[in-house]
């Protein structure tokens, strides 16, 4: 190995740029943001066993908009729920997946209890930072 | 004008399991055995429908769904598929999800993929002949295991001259019906849209 190379106090001398960049191209990940609409919607402070509706009943109503529009194929799409709140949900799915996904249960809606159900997509980022707060602010304080 | 492609899926259809009951067939000729006779093109375009809805749903339907049975035949359990070029995919796994036909477990074997259907014809004339190939060798082995000459009959049976003319009359008729049917079946092509 050629340590003393007449290049390597040349390469010494360049300047170098202290900060490293680099951009992640293809998230694993898109987060999503959902809402669960009813019409005719329900009065403010309704509580029921269905209203708000909790995880499970979430899941269910996912899997019947998903397998009527993509069949088998589109109830294998893997859902991590993070985090619900009333009738809206934060949750993610594998980025490949989305287009599917929200083509999916947004042209779906199906009476139930009187009430029609479907879906609305409030937001749809590839990182929990897109959906979960405003402009980041209260991170930093 | 900007020509429509299609694809034409040859495939066949195997059945994993014996027939039971009747005298002792060759493997290959079990695995090959005629469809049940109410399976035709309609019922088979049917089949592969709800397969496409079950597995793929809506948008598989309007993806897919417009496939056309173009040649099938139930005595050697083959037949072709036309579709547009960038849905075969989708028809394809929704051929190898169907695991029954009738109540009988079946696998969908797609052969060849092909952009006209000329190839897929010939693919099929030279499939059934290979088929019968591979039952007549295995008929002779057969017959010189029972006839006592064990395992170096096996190993010898592909130049066995003296071997009687195998029981497969029937699978040679099926070939010739076979070869009529795709002649018929490419009158009506209308491939070159």
């Amino acid at each position: 190995m050629d340590v003393d190379g007449p290049s390597k106090p040349q390469r010494k001398l360049q300047p170098r740029s202290p900060e490293q960049r680099f951009t992640i191209r293809k998230p694993e990940w898109q987060y999503l943001h959902l809402r669960m609409t009813f019409d005719p919607p329900h009065p403010p402070d309704h509580t029921s066993p269905s209203y708000p509706p909790d995880l499970l009943t979430w899941k269910t109503h996912l899997s019947t908009a998903l397998n009527q529009f993509l069949g088998i194929s589109g109830t294998a799409i893997p859902i991590d729920f993070l985090h619900s709140d009333v009738s809206e949900v934060y949750l993610r799915i594998p980025r490949e997946d989305a287009p599917r996904f929200m083509a999916g249960i947004t042209g779906w809606g199906e009476d139930i209890e009187g009430r029609t159900v479907g879906f609305r997509v409030l937001k749809s980022a590839e990182f929990l930072m897109g959906i979960a707060g405003g402009e980041g602010r209260d991170l930093f304080g | 004008m900007v020509r429509v492609k299609q694809r034409y899926l040859l495939f066949s259809i195997l059945y994993p399991s014996v027939p039971n009951g009747g005298p002792a067939i060759p493997q290959s000729m079990a695995f090959n055995q005629p469809s049940p006779s109410n399976l035709t093109r309609t019922s088979l375009a049917a089949i592969i429908r709800n397969s496409i809805s079950y597995n793929f749903g809506d948008w598989g339907m309007g993806q897919a769904g417009s496939f056309v049975v173009k040649y099938f035949s139930g005595a050697t359990s083959t037949g072709i598929l036309r579709i547009t070029r960038e849905n075969y995919r989708i028809l394809w796994a929704a051929l190898t999800y169907i695991r029954e036909l009738y109540g009988q477990p079946a696998v969908f074997k797609v052969v060849r993929v092909s952009g006209t259907i000329r190839k897929a014809e010939l693919e099929a004339i030279k499939l059934a002949e290979e088929t019968i190939r591979r039952v007549k060798r295995e008929q002779k082995s057969m017959e010189a295991n029972k006839s006592g000459r064990g395992v170096a009959a096996v190993f010898a049976s592909g130049k066995a001259s003296s071997a009687k003319k195998p029981q497969v009359a029937t699978v040679e008729d099926e070939e010739d019906e076979m070869i009529v049917d795709i002649v018929d079946s490419s009158d009506d092509d209308d491939d070159e849209i």
